[in-house]
């Protein structure tokens, strides 16, 4: 009994949890196909912009490079905030470089190599930051309902009596491009800080849009006449409807521009420094302005024929920094 | 043996136990065979299926290379056959008459049109001509770059264009050397659509990447598109493809003579709830088999344990002498039997013994019968009572008195009654040392220390009178006045009897025999070893003669009769 036990039973039982453990093995998931990409050939980018920017951008990148991106897409503060949190990230592509002052300890500091070429009063001398388009603020109108000629051009235009309650303005706690123009106003308007806050405020009398994102549409359908929004976006609307007009501030205009940084102890640093050499480059820079309706912020890029050479208002971030605060809480004031 | 400690002692541990002996034998009848079975059986199923699937993927991917393969090299041969015509391309240039140009282009790209859109472009990304809209390209990036970067070359390259991938071939077009301007084909997803109809079912999806894993086509359900992106995160993260991924299967295969790959999503025909259902149901098959193993080795176990533990029992009461143990056995197989034959061995045994103890007893009577006839001549009796009577007559009064006190011994020993009291055993006594006297003149003495109680007491006859001749006959050679003892003494579990003298005393070696009841050589001693034979026979071997020499002179011979004990018949 015991030699048929050695011999046999003890043998069954190890082959019996032999196949159970290979049975354990084949189920799926367990072989790789054989299709691998180097670790060292890959860049993790969060990223504020939108997919029609920075798809075709990342395309070539990998094309030129044999980088492999990952992109992780969504709002300005909610992708910082992630990279904050910890999240993997190699670099920052996007977002107004106002605030990237507040996450300044996550940012490595690096100087694009084609730096010289970027012509810009807000460029980091530090390399804080790399710039990536200039975004200016435009006036846009209801070409139905407006002449021409009687839609505004100076930003004090906008106070006229004609346009109460008619101006398309996305509530500022829930837009970043809202807080800009009102500071903007509080800059430019020679009334006083409180005054121009208080002022315009009345001439909205009230209506105000959920996101920056209603403004275009709602002039577009004549629920208001007259607003202010970022040129990209109202060139692309106006390539795609017919009833939005667009009209360069000939008091200058307000523009802050966004751009991208390098994170700090990031795992794959040489390729997020070749994406943001990228960024800046001359290919990049031509195609912003050849087919997404922004500015280069590249001395050597020509604006392209469909906008005007543009005047630039005395606006200083450093005071809008400091004073975002500020306005909201005069907003909140004027609205009480 | 080379076996490991923890085998040795498993090894151990099953053959100490008949139980676990039972158990790992139906573990190894009944739970292995289906545990081995049912994962084999569930192992073969799942790799046929795996290869059933991965036979299709591979049809698949063969026809979508054929595919390919055809429209990119038609699109090639239309590519060189506008460039080679004259009445297209001429002299640096395209035909000046637009229409004419337009008309080659067309004639040239037939066939092909449903599958991509084409276009000319000058050497700064101007659109010339288009079978859809014109639309510029720019020179300094994607497509046209790339080929401006190797004119000889036909590139096939992916781009996002407005939210959408295209795919794109072209190739420059060229002066002597001298890039003038390209040719490119767009395909479009729905041109692709087109292309791929039929290969994969609506449950299923494909997805064609380049090499960064970036999408050039997909097509699928949403689900699937979800789990595309999912791959290429995988990839990214972990360097390589899982094959499995969020209950698709996941294949993948290069298209020959390009940078893309073909990725197919599969819904597995056996699914994972299917397979891990049926491990479930093996697991449960297999627990279920290991209790009926636990159960059927514990009920065997006990109904073989249960009687040798009784058959166990009875052999060792048997060992102690109880041969009237019997085994209830109602069964009726082999273990019936056994214990059938135990008890039947357990009663011939015992009847074996009864006999031998009834031959022995027998024996034990002859032999007491034939003691007693050496001291038993009647005749000699008679002879007596006519001496003492003639003696009497003729006034000769002591030798009447011998003859008297002779005659009661000779009649004490004649009675066949084998016990007597003590009172008649000490006349005996008394008897016989008187006779003894009228022979030697008054040498001896008998003195009696016996309390009255005593005097009726039963013994054995002739139990002392031959201890008290035999120290007269070896004791008091050398002796003036041979004087004799007979003390009685009652304890509460037995009658002392002491014979003592004031002889000489007996030869150590002597002494020691009797204690030892050794009667080898009782050569002189019969009388003495007749006390001790019939002591023994009567009151058991721990009964019989104990002497021992006085310090004072003299021997001393004990005789212990146990009291209460009924006096058997033995």
């Amino acid at each position: 009994m015991s030699k048929i036990l050695k011999k046999y039973i003890v043998p069954l039982i190890a082959i019996a949890l032999i196949v159970s453990g290979l049975s354990a093995c084949t189920s799926p998931s367990a072989e790789a196909i054989p299709f691998s990409i180097d670790p060292d050939k890959t860049l993790i980018v969060y990223s504020s912009h939108k997919a029609e920017v920075y798809t075709p951008i990342i395309r070539e990148f990998e094309k030129r490079t044999g980088i492999t991106v990952e992109v992780h897409a969504g709002g300005t503060m909610q992708v910082l905030n992630e990279i904050k949190n910890g999240a993997e990230a190699d670099l920052m592509f996007g977002g107004g470089i106002e605030l990237f002052q507040q996450y300044s300890d996550l940012i490595e500091p690096y100087v694009a190599k084609e730096q010289n070429q970027v012509e810009s009063r807000y460029s980091s001398k530090e390399g804080k930051y790399t710039l990536f388009s200039d975004l200016p603020f435009v006036f846009v109108f209801n070409r139905k309902l407006v002449n021409e000629e009687d839609a505004p051009k100076r930003w004090n235009d906008f106070l006229s009596s004609k346009w109460i309650g008619k101006i398309a303005f996305a509530n500022p706690h829930n837009s970043g491009t809202s807080i800009t123009i009102l500071l903007s106003f509080m800059s430019l308007l020679d009334i006083g800080e409180k005054n121009a806050v208080n002022r315009f405020s009345n001439q909205l009398n009230g209506e105000l849009l959920r996101s920056s994102g209603d403004v275009l549409p709602s002039i577009e359908t004549g629920s208001s006449l007259v607003g202010i929004a970022l040129e990209e976006t109202a060139l692309k609307w106006t390539q795609e409807h017919d009833d939005v007009g667009i009209i360069y501030p000939v008091d200058g205009t307000v523009s802050i521009p966004d751009g991208s940084f390098l994170i700090k102890d990031c795992a794959h640093r040489e390729n997020a420094e070749k994406f943001i050499d990228f960024t800046i480059s001359k290919d990049v820079q031509r195609l912003l302005v050849d087919k997404m309706y922004r500015r280069s912020v590249r001395t050597d890029v020509e604006p392209s024929v469909q906008t005007p050479e543009i005047n630039y208002a005395d606006f200083d971030l450093g005071w809008a920094l400091r004073t975002e605060g500020e306005a909201l809480s005069l907003w909140d004031t004027a609205n009480q | 043996m080379g076996h490991s400690k923890p085998v040795r002692s498993f090894n151990r541990m099953i053959r100490g136990s008949f139980h676990n002996k039972l158990l790992v034998s139906f573990l190894a009848l009944s739970f292995i065979p289906i545990v081995l079975i049912g994962f084999l059986m569930v192992k073969i199923l799942h790799d046929n299926t795996k290869n059933e699937e991965v036979k299709q993927f591979n049809a698949a991917a063969k026809e979508v290379d054929y595919r390919f393969s055809i429209i990119f090299s038609g699109i090639k041969d239309a590519f060189s056959t506008l460039q080679n015509d004259p009445s297209f391309y001429t002299d640096k240039t395209f035909a000046s008459n637009q229409a004419q140009a337009y008309s080659r282009l067309y004639e040239t790209t037939a066939g092909y049109r449903e599958y991509a859109d084409f276009a000319v472009y000058s050497i700064n990304g101007t659109c010339l001509l288009s079978t859809n809209e014109l639309l510029d390209l720019p020179d300094y990036w994607g497509i046209l770059r790339d080929a401006a970067q190797a004119p000889e070359n036909v590139i096939i390259s992916a781009e996002e264009e407005n939210n959408q991938s295209v795919l794109r071939i072209a190739k420059a077009i060229r002066d002597q050397n001298t890039v003038t301007g390209y040719m490119v084909a767009s395909m479009k997803s729905s041109n692709i659509s087109y292309l791929l109809a039929g290969i994969v079912s609506s449950q299923e999806g494909i997805h064609i990447v380049d090499s960064s894993m970036e999408t050039v086509y997909a097509a699928g359900t949403a689900d699937i598109l979800n789990v595309n992106s999912e791959i290429r995160s995988q990839v990214i993260r972990t360097g390589s493809i899982p094959s499995y991924l969020d209950k698709y299967d996941v294949y993948l295969k290069k298209i020959p003579d390009t940078e893309f790959y073909t990725i197919f999503l599969k819904l597995p025909l056996l699914s994972n709830e299917t397979l891990s259902g049926m491990y479930r149901l093996l697991y449960l098959l297999g627990s279920i088999s290991i209790a009926l193993c636990f159960a059927a080795a514990w009920l065997f176990s006990r109904s073989f344990s249960e009687p040798l533990k009784q058959m166990n029992t009875a052999m060792k009461k048997v060992q102690e002498g109880d041969l009237n143990v019997r085994i209830k056995e109602n069964r009726k197989d082999e273990f019936g039997t056994l214990s059938e034959n135990f008890n039947m061995m357990t009663e011939e045994l015992d009847n074996f013994v009864e006999q031998k103890i009834e031959t022995q007893k027998k024996l034990s009577d002859i032999q007491i019968a034939m003691m007693t006839a050496q001291l038993n001549p009647h005749f000699l009796y008679n002879t007596l009572d006519t001496i003492k009577w003639m003696a009497k007559s003729a006034h000769a009064e002591p030798i009447a008195l011998l003859s008297a006190k002779l005659a009661r011994i000779l009649r004490t020993s004649i009675d066949r009654q084998p016990f007597i009291s003590l009172k008649e055993e000490c006349q005996l006594c008394a008897d016989y040392i008187d006779i003894q006297n009228i022979r030697f003149n008054g040498k001896f003495e008998l003195d009696f220390s016996i309390p009255d109680s005593l005097y009726e007491y039963e013994i054995p006859k002739l139990i002392l009178q031959p201890i008290v001749e035999n120290s007269i006959k070896h004791g008091f050679e050398d002796v003036e006045k041979g004087i004799i003892t007979i003390k009685a003494e009652e304890t509460e579990e037995e009658i002392r009897l002491i014979v003592s003298d004031n002889g000489c005393g007996m030869p150590e070696e002597m002494l020691k025999k009797i204690n030892k009841h050794d009667w080898n050589d009782r050569n002189g001693h019969i009388g003495l070893y007749n006390v001790d034979m019939i002591l023994r026979l009567n009151y058991g071997t721990a009964s019989g003669l104990l002497a021992m020499n006085k310090e004072t002179g003299g021997t001393e011979i004990e005789i212990l009769i146990p009291k209460k004990k009924e006096i058997e018949n033995v």
